[in-house]
């Protein structure tokens, strides 16, 4: 188990942006001045909070050693909070995670939350994670939406997966997939489809998909059967 | 503005003075902030993150070396303690006089 020297060394080092090999320099020196206190007082109350600490290091390693040096950043966290929470925080072109309300960065953590990787409630990002999610790689628990899109209700993308209802290139689902190549119980299908009940939605009506779809999936959730009717109201038959 | 000042100047001389310290005996790192604030009467106190960077880049350019030496039985780490070493002196002989050169210069021109 860690001791709180080694957890307060780990934190210090990991804003500063320098190599492996010199940050286990500093965290090793870090945890033994912390040993010449012989303090039970916390590494904090000894040394300063660890963005100070890290912040004096910065300031005083050769620049040479230190890690996107010219690569431009920029952070924000505003004043205004909620439940303690900062309303908007931006961390931009830094290793650091963005955690706010509106959280956005390379790595951001929100409600809503946009970056490269991001996870929140409505989250967009190159690899998005939440409760809907937009992305190159989205991954939501209602929807998903994105190249590469999984959902336990609604995906829609160029490969779709989900529970419920799959829209897109290739689409799989358990129970209904709309796409040029459809898996799932219920399909709609252009080229090639797997599944139960296969609709060509060149040929087939609407009228007929959606008998189906009434007589198949009685309970199905009324905002994913909104979409379907959007879709097939956007195909002429 | 002067804090800027000051914080550069000290900048300037940290290298000068870390090697100078060891030059009379080996010291580990809390020991080389005690001694600086002692000898300059608090002027040169230095904190962890001043001190750390100055002794990474005279160990890179081989100016001193850094031993273990285990000292009390309840350290998780032994004492890491810093040495001169050769070329650490010669270097050392050779800001000396880069040291004085600038200092007189420097006086000269300002009572000028």
């Amino acid at each position: 188990m860690k001791s709180a020297n080694q957890k307060y060394a780990e934190q210090v080092v990991a804003l500063i942006p320098v190599d492996r090999a010199y940050k286990n320099r500093i965290k090793e020196d870090i945890i033994s001045r912390l040993e010449e206190y012989h303090s039970s007082a916390s590494p904090e109350d000894l040394m300063g909070s660890t963005y100070e600490v890290a912040q004096e290091f910065i300031e005083n390693i050769e620049p040479s050693a230190l890690i996107n040096q010219g690569k431009k950043t920029f952070n924000y966290t505003s004043k205004a909070k909620i439940m303690g929470i900062p309303l908007i925080s931006i961390r931009v072109g830094k290793f650091e995670v963005a955690k706010g309300i509106i959280a956005i960065g390379n790595f951001s953590v929100g409600v809503i939350s946009i970056g490269a990787f991001s996870l929140g409630i409505f989250s967009l990002g190159g690899i998005g994670l939440g409760v809907i999610a937009f992305g190159g790689l989205a991954l939501g628990a209602i929807g998903a939406f994105g190249g590469v899109a999984a959902a336990y209700m609604l995906a829609i993308g160029g490969v779709a997966v989900a529970h419920n209802l799959a829209i897109g290139g290739v689409a799989i689902a358990t129970d209904i997939a709309i796409g040029d190549v459809a898996h799932a119980k219920l399909t709609a299908y252009m080229s090639e489809y797997k599944g139960e009940f296969g609709f060509n939605r060149l040929t087939d009506s609407a009228q007929l998909f959606t008998a189906q779809l009434n007589k198949s999936f009685p309970n199905f959730p009324k905002f994913l059967k909104r979409i379907l009717d959007i879709v097939y109201s956007s195909t002429t038959y | 503005m002067l804090d800027n000042l000051q914080k550069q100047f000290k900048k300037g001389v940290l290298d000068l003075l870390v090697l100078d310290l060891l030059n009379h005996g080996d010291a580990y790192g809390y020991e080389i902030i005690s001694q600086l604030d002692k000898a300059s009467d608090g002027y040169y106190l230095m904190k962890e993150g001043s001190l750390y960077p100055v002794l990474y880049r005279l160990e890179d350019k081989n100016l001193i070396q850094n031993y273990r030496q285990a000292s009390e039985a309840d350290r998780a780490v032994p004492r890491k303690y810093y040495k001169i070493t050769e070329d650490g002196i010669q270097q050392l002989a050779l800001m000396k006089a880069e040291w004085q050169q600038f200092y007189q210069i420097t006086n000269h021109v300002l009572k000028g």
